[in-house]
């Protein structure tokens, strides 16, 4: 394998950390929407924290490597292209909404887990909380930019 | 990168094949995730789990599957890989089996899934088929990543 295929599969693992583990965190959290006991929503927000250290892999491997690519690729690309400036703000915008998305998330697990421990009964704070638009559109608006960086990644606009 | 060598007119097909592969790792790696916690947790939270599980399996692990090996075979009629099946390169060959092969795997996982759910009962809080349904989730999602470093890495080609 040349260094082009090890850096071409180096950037691929890193998009399939950070769409599969974006995969894991969307599933988890369509779960915790439909459920309405706070154990139940605290166990399913719970379980995506094994998807973070995916994410932030993935998010470093595919910057890093995708990067490395445009100069080593021996096509005519540039870092000034469309597709590598789309790609760098959608990445930056992506990582912001996860991340203020998954701080509201957390927030809401807390209140699940101290309503666990006080009865177990759904509260109209916790449903509230759970279908709050903002936290389900900084969440899965992330998911959606990084599904966009894959479509900029095929299609490479401007190449 | 891909979508270069590939060609302008495969770009489509090219995109669902690595989506649905995506949504395939990530939503087997999910059930494996969630099906072993569920072996740690009290019996109608293993429940929930378990039938989350099963549920996944059917809406979002099958379509991915079906996405990523249709449009795999869309991409492989494309011009630019006019023949390649016949000079049957290693790396397409691992891709063809982990791809084709999946599909017991998946029916047999599904099944099992469906068993660890419905077998979850007072007595009998961890039926044989969840670790057994967890242990297979796990190898398959071993053998995805072996698939994704032969079609990215291209070794031999």
């Amino acid at each position: 394998m040349s260094k082009y295929d090890w850096l071409l599969f180096l950037h691929v693992t890193g998009a399939f950390l950070l769409l599969g583990a974006s995969v894991i965190a969307a599933t988890l959290l369509f779960a915790a929407v439909r459920r309405e006991r706070p154990s139940e929503v605290a166990l399913f927000l719970g379980l995506i924290r094994f998807a973070v250290p995916a994410v932030g892999a993935g998010s470093l491997l595919t910057l890093v490597f995708g990067l490395w690519l445009v100069s080593a690729a021996g096509y005519d690309y540039s870092y000034g292209s469309f597709w590598v400036i789309a790609a760098l703000v959608l990445w930056v915008l992506a990582n912001a909404l996860g991340k203020f998305g998954g701080d509201r998330a957390e927030a809401t697990r807390k209140l699940a887990v101290e309503l666990a421990g006080r009865g177990d009964a759904p509260t109209p704070e916790l449903t509230t909380r759970l279908r709050d638009p903002r936290m389900l559109a900084l969440n899965y608006g992330s998911g959606l930019l990084v599904l966009l960086i894959l479509v900029d990644m095929i299609w490479k606009p401007g190449a | 990168m891909t979508a270069s060598i590939c060609g302008p007119g495969c770009g489509f097909p090219l995109f669902l094949h690595v989506f649905g592969a995506i949504v395939l790792v990530g939503a087997i790696a999910t059930v494996a995730i969630v099906t072993w916690f569920s072996l740690r947790r009290p019996l109608e939270q293993a429940r929930v789990l378990r039938r989350m599980a099963f549920t996944t399996m059917l809406a979002v692990v099958w379509p991915g599957w079906l996405a990523m090996r249709l449009a795999g075979q869309w991409v492989l009629s494309q011009d630019l890989y006019s023949g390649i099946e016949k000079s049957d390169p290693g790396w397409l060959g691992v891709g063809f089996i982990v791809g084709d092969l999946g599909v017991l795997v998946l029916l047999i996982s599904t099944i099992l899934a469906w068993f660890a759910y419905r077998r979850t009962r007072p007595e009998q809080p961890k039926p044989v088929t969840a670790p057994i349904f967890a242990g297979l989730t796990t190898l398959y999602l071993a053998a995805l990543a072996v698939a994704w470093f032969a079609m990215s890495g291209k070794p031999g080609a």
